[in-house]
């Protein structure tokens, strides 16, 4: 068993709650949670081991679950695993917090756990049973804490070219975290969706478990000179998105977006991977082309998606004219069956 | 958890709950709770000042509880509640649907 991996096993009983909250609790404080957050994340578990004692299995069964703890740098992963009855997270009641006195309860023990924890996410395990994975970052670690403002001020949009060279494209490694979510930051500021690419504990850890595949462009002298990842949904989902793309200036104008593109293209196939889709914006018509030259196709328009107060730093204006409206872009990689009708 | 019940010279019943609220130890609450109301007390303060913990399990024992009392033209109170406890009623919206006072004085305050 992995080091930093520990895993209970407990009778389907709720006197045992307190047992799980006692082992949970001290593996938060372990791995550097205060008292408060191992106590949310404690909130959190009990809710979820609740729910299994009490739905997943017939009544009277005498049956057992599994509570693991994965402890990271990044923070802190519960897995509660067990063999009932299975479970359809899409029937859980949205709870209304605002309601009245005759409010219904349903889903009000998933809306805590989404309220304490950075990720709540279900897993069928279809005969192996279904798991649910709780996972709470750790605050520090931001990129923004990690560096001087001097070292994250935002690319210069002349620069001096590198020195000619070749490029690698190839996995990030744990040590390139840092480079990269420097890059996303100098690239973007804070404005690019999905907080995690500026916390470099936290994509080693994502690349370590599947759910990202970051794509690194590294120059002959080491640097990190573009980036690109697969990401969003769950490790096994069929069709994944890519983007985060950024590339350090001194390096642009290479084809190095191309590269990392094609790289993670390949990439997603050796994974057997169905497709990959982009949402590129429509005031950059480079990110729309660099998807068509590689196969990309337009499937579908997301109106004013964007809210105008995004500023994309280096990207078009300095400022949206109007909300901003993305394209869905979609890479088959394998055949698929023709639609209906097509 | 353990619960003990008093009732004071202005018929308000005075419920002192310690330990931690959970799935497991919110029925007794829920019992506890039934029981004084089928007695038509109806105006119930809650000393929460022992509880380190409560789960969405004691969080519906509360509910009920307001809603029977309610009907009887009373009202659940609580005071002392843990930052934390507090937290959870926070998130849950149900600081709108309980009076959460500071001190028992506070919290039987117009009775």
């Amino acid at each position: 068993m992995a080091k930093n991996t520990s895993t209970l096993i407990v009778p389907n009983d709720t006197a045992y709650l307190p047992v799980i909250s006692a082992y949970v609790t001290a593996s938060a404080a372990q791995v550097g949670f205060s008292e408060d957050e191992a106590n949310r994340i404690r909130l959190a578990v009990d809710e979820a081991c609740t729910n299994v004692i009490e739905t997943a299995f017939e009544p009277g069964e005498e049956a057992a679950f599994t509570v693991a703890c994965q402890k990271s740098e990044a923070g802190l992963r519960v897995i509660i695993a067990d063999k009932g009855m299975p479970f359809n997270p899409a029937a859980v009641a949205d709870y209304d917090p605002q309601a009245g006195l005759d409010r219904e309860l349903g889903g009000l023990g998933f809306y805590l756990m989404k309220q304490v924890m950075d990720e709540v996410r279900f897993v069928s395990k279809g005969r192996e049973g279904k798991e649910l994975h709780l996972v709470k970052y750790l605050e520090r670690g931001n990129i923004a804490t990690l560096l001087s403002a001097e070292e994250l001020q935002p690319y210069e949009a002349k620069v001096e070219p590198a020195p000619p060279g070749g490029y690698v494209f190839r996995l990030m490694q744990p040590a390139e975290a840092i480079e990269v979510a420097k890059c996303v930051y100098k690239t973007y500021g804070y404005t690019y969706p999905g907080e995690h690419v500026y916390y470099p504990e936290r994509l080693s850890e994502l690349n370590r478990t599947g759910e990202q595949i970051s794509i690194v462009a590294v120059s002959d002298k080491g640097e990190v000179a573009g980036y690109c990842a697969i990401f969003g949904g769950q490790p096994d989902d069929p069709i994944r998105e890519l983007g985060q793309a950024a590339v350090d200036p001194a390096h642009r104008g290479r084809q190095i977006i191309s590269q990392l593109i094609q790289r993670a293209v390949d990439e997603a196939r050796s994974r057997g991977l169905a497709g990959l889709f982009g949402e590129p914006v429509t005031n950059h018509p480079f990110s729309q082309q660099v998807g068509l030259k590689l196969g990309f196709r337009d499937s579908a328009i997301i109106l004013g998606y964007i809210p105008q107060s995004v500023h994309f730093k280096k990207i078009g204006a300095e400022a949206l004219p109007q909300r901003e409206t993305l394209l869905y872009c979609l890479l088959p990689l394998r055949p698929w069956p023709a639609a209906p009708g097509g | 958890m353990r619960l003990s019940t008093s009732v004071d010279e202005q018929g308000v019943t005075l419920i002192e709950v310690q330990g931690e609220v959970d799935a497991h130890t919110s029925g007794d609450l829920d019992k506890a709770l039934g029981d004084l109301l089928a007695q038509k007390q109806s105006r119930l303060v809650l000393d929460f000042s022992q509880v380190g913990y409560v789960s969405s399990a004691g969080l519906r024992a509360l509910l009920r509880a307001q809603q029977k009392t309610r009907k009887l033209g009373g009202e659940v109170r609580l005071f002392g509640l843990s930052p934390f406890v507090r937290q959870v009623f926070e998130l849950a919206g149900f600081d709108r649907l309980l009076r959460i006072a500071a001190t028992r004085q506070e919290a039987v305050a117009g009775w």
